[in-house]
Formats: structure tokens, C-alpha cells, sequence
């Protein structure tokens, strides 16, 4: 029993930095797993810092929803969470948004399980035989993404938009000017959140008065759908290599018509969460690590055996249930704040710490990335598209790479 | 306060946007590498843009034609990546890089299953020194 508790200790002082890092755009896991595998000594055992990675990770999945909507602050996997949670934010329905969030991935915490308990192995056969086909895929959504523009002018806009954030894409994540492993901060930064905030603060946007009863306008087909196919979509990201969250979620946003924004938001974080568990469990399913948390728990136990993956599953479980109530906790409060304060003064500071947290991490060269990034989003918001256009600046590299034209 | 037009704004923001793409293309073919020993490489640098040489001390070509090559220097070991496409592609003569020949390689650090490797992206990034 003691030695029980141990874990869930460690465990919930994992939730509490995975809160932290969740609330500070830009800190991704990845960026500090070097510091927590530098502190293994100040655990008691190899188990118990797995078991805090794991926490970390898991936490911050689901916490990195509040920056990203409420602020407009994305992370790489919340980047398209930007615009339907802040159109949901501005109906007032900014508490909407998050518990969709959290139940979706909630539920795909379940259903991920069970896909991946009956269904691992069929996955790795169906990625062997869907490779030579996926850069056509891709092109095929990116295709119907563009034409749902419908009217010719704007159809010629999103091509635009599509091929400049591509060929953005393929610079900037190909150049030696910023390190690889931060460069998708201020590519995405900017073209989804800092964009988004400049166009707040320049027109004064004021949050409206919150609503915070517990109506959730989604029908229960639409949040089935949603979160199967999230789940789904989340297991073969963390199966396909050169495929990440945004790319699975676009391709989903567009095949699986689950477009509207509560639909869209239950899918993202499905697809998160079940992208963050298959990574996990990746290293014993597939003996391949598939995340940065996955690396470093191979790192520290060389490899996993089926009962240490039931044992991990048990404090995914855990910490995605705390994590989810913390959520909750904090989505009820932050609004009543943001009503009381002004909306502008704190874009504003977010603005100012967003471009900090891009030159802190990745220089001049990153500086010249965002301002390229949030041209092209600003581009986007004034030729009147949608904002999944710019997504061109990780599909195109991805349809290249597919089609060994990288 | 004031507005700016639509269209003026369109055209500003297009015009940034180029701008910002050529300066990343221009200022990429421009950066230099960092000049490492292959003791010096660490994970905390993956990402970034190095050159290094070192001696082939372990060499396997797969049926698809991929290459992996272990380069020593001193205590350091670095793996290469080249895939049959980069081969092919770059028309890099892979032939002379055997066991005991020593090469210099540039290119973006990446850590592949916990270990350190380069994979070269232009012929120009691997020279047999001898």
C-alpha cells in the first residue's frame, strides 16, 4: 500500500508541473524532459520518474486548452483549437469550449485504449500499406479544404494562402537559422495565435459575460463521431512518421465533415490525448519510441514489459482524470478574470510575451519566422478564408515528403 | 487612431510575407554551420545546424539501398543516415566510404531512438577527407 502511494504522490506532483507547463505557451514537455531526466537521483526508483513523465505529459495535454482558447496562445497539437474556441469565447460559451475539450478527450482516453488493445496489430500493418498512398491523401483534402471555399475569388485566395504557408513550411522547417526542435513555435504562433491577437487588439475586443451552466450544444451522434474518429486519427499520427496533430486534424476536419467548431474541438483534443497515449505505449507495441515523453522513458527503462504498460495505463487514467477536473476547476474561473480586466491591456501582454518567448528561445532567426508567420496569418484574416488555409505550412512539406520529393 | 484601408492592408501583409520568405531562404543559404569535434555533439544541441568529421568505423548498406555509418573521433561517435533517395538523387558515390576512411559531414543534429545521427540532405554536405 505504500509503495502504492509513493506513485500516486509522484504522480500528482507530475499533474502539478504538467499544470504549469500547460499554462505557459511555448513550454512544451519536450523542451524540459532533459532537466527531468537530470533529476532521477531525487527519485526513488527508475518506476517513479516514468510515472511523473507520464503525469507531466498527460496534464499538460489537456491543460494547454486554456491558453490556447482563452488567450489565443496555441501549442503545436492546440494551434487549430485557436479560432473556433475563440469564436466560442466570444458567444460567451469560453466554458463551452474547454469541457468540450476535456470530454472529448476524456472519452478518447477510453476508446483509444480499447483500439489499441484489439487493434495494434492490424495498425502497423495498415500504415505498411497505406505509405506509398498518403502524400495523395493529403493532397486530396487539401483539394477539397481549398474548393469548400466555394466562390471562385475566395477559392483563388485559400490556394494562395495554401501554397505560401506551404512553401513557408518547407523553408523554415528545412532552415539552419532557428534549431529544429523549437521551430514550430513561432511558425505556428504566428500564424494562428499572434495573427489572431494583433486583430484582437487593434479592433479592442471585450470578452462577453460568460455563460457557465452545463448545456453543451452537441448532439450525441456529432460527440460519438467526433471523439471515434479522434481517437482513430490519434493512433495513426502516432503510427505515421511526418504526420502530427494538426495535419491528422485537418485531414479529419475535412473527410469526417466534423468542421463545426464543437464538433472540431472535441475531435482536436481526441486526436491529442490518443496521439499522447499511443506514443506512450508506443515503445512497447511497436518497440519504437513515438514522442519525446517515449524517448525519454526508454531512456531511463531501456524498455517496457505488458505489465509495466498496464501499470503506466492505470496512471494515465489517473492523471487524465485529475487533469480533467483541474481543467474544469480553472475553465470556471479564468473567465470571470478576464471579464473583470481589460481585454486589450492583456493581449497586449500576451502579444509582448509570445514574441519574448519566441527570441528567448530561437533568436533573431525566430523573430524573422514569426514576422513571416504572422504576415501570412494577417494575410489569411484579411482575405476573409478560413484559417485552416495556412495548415498548408505543414501539409505541403508532409505531400512532399510522401512523395520523396523532400 | 486610424484605419487602413482593406486592400492597402492585403497588399502589406502579401508584401511582408515575400519579403519574409526570401530573407529565410537568403539568410539560410548564408548560415554557416557550427564546426564541432565529435566528442562536443550532445543531445542539447539536437535541432541545430553542425558540421564534424570523424572516421567510418562501422558501415551497413540495407537491401533498399540505405547507408548507416558510425563515425569515431576520439571517445565520440556520431551515426550518418543516408537514404537510397539521397544517394540516388545527390549521385553521391558512397563506394569510398568504407571502414577506416575518415569523413566530414554537415547537417541538422537529430536524435533517432535516444542516439545522435546527422542525415546529410546535398552531396555537398559529405566529403571523403581520405
Amino acid at each position: 500500500m505504500r509503495y502504492l502511494i509513493d506513485f500516486i504522490l509522484v504522480s500528482l506532483f507530475g499533474t502539478a508541473v504538467g499544470f504549469g507547463l500547460g499554462l505557459l505557451p511555448g513550454m512544451h514537455i519536450n523542451n524540459v524532459l532533459p532537466v527531468f531526466i537530470s533529476l532521477s537521483l531525487f527519485f526513488s526508483s527508475p518506476m517513479h520518474l516514468t510515472v511523473f513523465i507520464i503525469s507531466v505529459a498527460i496534464t499538460q495535454t489537456f491543460i494547454s486548452y486554456i491558453p490556447s482558447i482563452f488567450l489565443g496562445a496555441p501549442e503545436e497539437e492546440t494551434a487549430l483549437s485557436v479560432l473556433p474556441g475563440h469564436k466560442l469565447l466570444f458567444e460567451g460559451r469560453g466554458y463551452e469550449a474547454i469541457k468540450l475539450t476535456v470530454i472529448g478527450a476524456i472519452l478518447s482516453v477510453f476508446i483509444t485504449l480499447v483500439f489499441i488493445f484489439f487493434f495494434a496489430n492490424y495498425f502497423s500493418k495498415l500504415y505498411g500499406f497505406s505509405r506509398p498512398y498518403i502524400h495523395y491523401v493529403i493532397s486530396l483534402v487539401a483539394i477539397i479544404m481549398i474548393l469548400s471555399e466555394k466562390k471562385i475569388k475566395r477559392i483563388l485566395s485559400a490556394t494562395l494562402i495554401f501554397f505560401m504557408s506551404g512553401i513557408f513550411g518547407v523553408l523554415s522547417l528545412n532552415s539552419p537559422i532557428v534549431s529544429q526542435q523549437n521551430v514550430l513555435f513561432p511558425v505556428l504562433s504566428g500564424l494562428f495565435g499572434l495573427s489572431l491577437l494583433l486583430i484582437s487588439f487593434s479592433q479592442k475586443s471585450k470578452i462577453p459575460v460568460q455563460q457557465f451552466d452545463n448545456q453543451m450544444n452537441i448532439s450525441k451522434m456529432n460527440l460519438f463521431k467526433s471523439v471515434i474518429l479522434g481517437s482513430f486519427a490519434g493512433v495513426l499520427v502516432g503510427m505515421l512518421p511526418a504526420i502530427g496533430v494538426s495535419q491528422a486534424a485537418t485531414l479529419v476536419q475535412y473527410l469526417g465533415s466534423t468542421g463545426e467548431a464543437r464538433n472540431f474541438l472535441v475531435t482536436l483534443s481526441g486526436i491529442n490525448i490518443s496521439n499522447e497515449i499511443f506514443s506512450l505505449v508506443s515503445l512497447f507495441l511497436v518497440n519504437n519510441p513515438r514522442s519525446g515523453a517515449s524517448v525519454a522513458i526508454e531512456k531511463i527503462l531501456g524498455g517496457l514489459s505488458a505489465n509495466d504498460v498496464v501499470f503506466f495505463v492505470g496512471f494515465i487514467c489517473f492523471s487524465a482524470g485529475i487533469a480533467a477536473l483541474i481543467t474544469i476547476f480553472m475553465a470556471k474561473r479564468i473567465p470571470k478574470y478576464l471579464e473583470k480586466i481589460n481585454y486589450q491591456q492583456l493581449t497586449f501582454v500576451i502579444i509582448v510575451f509570445l514574441i519574448s518567448m519566441v527570441m528567448l528561445m530561437t533568436g533573431f532567426g525566430g523573430l524573422l519566422i514569426l514576422f513571416t508567420s504572422v504576415s501570412i496569418g494577417l494575410l489569411c484574416n484579411f482575405l476573409g478564408i478560413r484559417k485552416s488555409h495556412c495548415m498548408g505550412v505543414l501539409l505541403l512539406p508532409s505531400i512532399l515528403f510522401f512523395a520523396g520529393l523532400s | 487612431m486610424f484605419s487602413l484601408n482593406k486592400k492597402f492592408t492585403i497588399v502589406i501583409c502579401g508584401l511582408c510575407s515575400l519579403l519574409g520568405l526570401f530573407l529565410i531562404y537568403y539568410i539560410s543559404i548564408l548560415t554557416t554551420p557550427d564546426e564541432l569535434e565529435i566528442e562536443s555533439i550532445k543531445p542539447d544541441i539536437v535541432g541545430h545546424f553542425i558540421s564534424t568529421e570523424g572516421t567510418i568505423v562501422s558501415r551497413t548498406k540495407t537491401k533498399a539501398g540505405h547507408l548507416f555509418l558510425t563515425l569515431q573521433d576520439g571517445e565520440g561517435k556520431l551515426d550518418v543516415v543516408m537514404f537510397s533517395t539521397f544517394l540516388n538523387k545527390e549521385k553521391v558515390d558512397s563506394s569510398k566510404m568504407i571502414k577506416g576512411v575518415r569523413l566530414a559531414i554537415k547537417g541538422i543534429l537529430e536524435e533517432y531512438k535516444g542516439e545522435l545521427q546527422i542525415v546529410p540532405k546535398k552531396s555537398s554536405d559529405v566529403k571523403v577527407l581520405r
